[in-house]
């Protein structure tokens, strides 16, 4: 009889032993399921991001093109750019003020046609891995009233500062 | 004691079953997440991505070497009403349609994007089409379309289509 028990009491361990196992692996597959979809969503935010930050710029008085106090969305202009851009790496309480704003990235606006040329507007880089955004823009060219083709590229950082 | 090792059976049964369908729960439910999460982002680019891009070509000047300095969508329009206007030594068509696979080259081509871009004046831009750029036919893929469309003084309209594929 005390055999028995013994033997009883064996298999309870057992099947107890098992069912902790059972659990361990899964309580495993839905850390790393959990984590997965973390990595997902920081990803997710970090592009949302990005993309705030080109709707944020492409709407900045400071430099988007006006004519006659009507702001033109998708254009940028020239001379407004590099002002600003010369502004923000002269005086770091503009520098604060536009991390805000845009976050830890790094911004440049590339002109294609007809002239061939590449500014870092902005540039908050904390390095490592970063998300990348590229919109096609009109530059305007104030003094030669010409419109140039280009591309707004933002690069935003995962990295905290 | 028969009855009671019974129940107990039973009893363990259950708790499998219980444990099997939690378990395909879990599973089904991460299945429909999957699914009914939106990509903003994608779908933003995707919607968005014709529309600036085709703006921004048509809001550009040629070089005063090339075309005295014109805008695309002014060259578009001239391409339009068929006159032969010619830019130094090209006439207008062929100079456009070198000009805007450029760009495109420069941008889409570069982004690994598969496109179809056609300016026709009648109802059908495969068939009507004054200028036909494209680096797919986008056969069984999903289309995201933009069309422009700017009135000829010749009567009808002048269509800018940009096919986005994917």
């Amino acid at each position: 009889m005390n055999r028995k028990s013994q033997i009883k009491l064996f298999e309870s361990i057992a099947v107890l032993v098992i069912f902790v196992f059972l659990l361990a692996i899964g309580m495993k597959f839905y850390t790393n399921v959990q984590l997965g979809s973390l990595e997902e969503a920081e990803r997710k935010f970090k592009r949302l991001d990005s993309l705030k930050s080109s709707v944020v710029l492409s709407n900045l008085p400071e430099i988007s093109c006006s004519k006659e106090g009507i702001t033109d969305s998708n254009c940028f202009n020239l001379y407004k750019i590099k002002s600003w851009s010369d502004l923000i790496k002269e005086d770091a309480k503009f520098t604060d003020y536009y991390v805000t704003v845009l976050g830890n990235s790094m911004i440049e606006i590339q002109s294609i046609y007809p002239k061939e040329k590449t500014w870092t507007i902005y540039n908050s880089s904390v390095g490592g891995s970063y998300d990348y955004t590229v919109i096609p823009i009109t530059i305007y060219d104030s003094i030669e009233d010409q419109n140039n083709f280009g591309i707004l590229k933002i690069k935003t950082f995962y990295g905290k500062r | 004691m028969k009855k009671g090792k019974s129940q107990s059976e039973i009893m363990g049964l259950l708790m499998v079953v219980v444990l099997i369908s939690v378990g395909l729960l879990v599973f089904v439910s991460f299945s429909l997440k999957n699914i009914n999460e939106k990509d903003i982002v994608n779908e933003y680019t995707h919607k968005q991505l014709p529309v600036l891009l085709n703006d921004a070509i048509l809001e550009t000047h040629t070089k005063d070497s090339e075309c005295y300095g014109e805008k695309i969508q002014a060259l578009m329009v001239k391409a339009g009403e068929g006159n032969n206007f010619r830019c130094n030594n090209k006439y207008v068509r062929p100079f456009l349609k070198d000009k805007v696979s450029y760009l495109l080259n420069k941008t889409l081509d570069k982004w690994g994007i598969k496109y179809r871009y056609f300016v026709y004046t009648g109802n059908d831009p495969v068939n009507d089409n004054i200028i036909e750029i494209k680096n797919s036919d986008c056969k069984g893929m999903d289309i995201d379309t933009e069309i422009f469309f700017f009135k000829l003084e010749s009567g009808g309209f002048l269509n800018i289509k940009l096919d986005l594929c994917s």
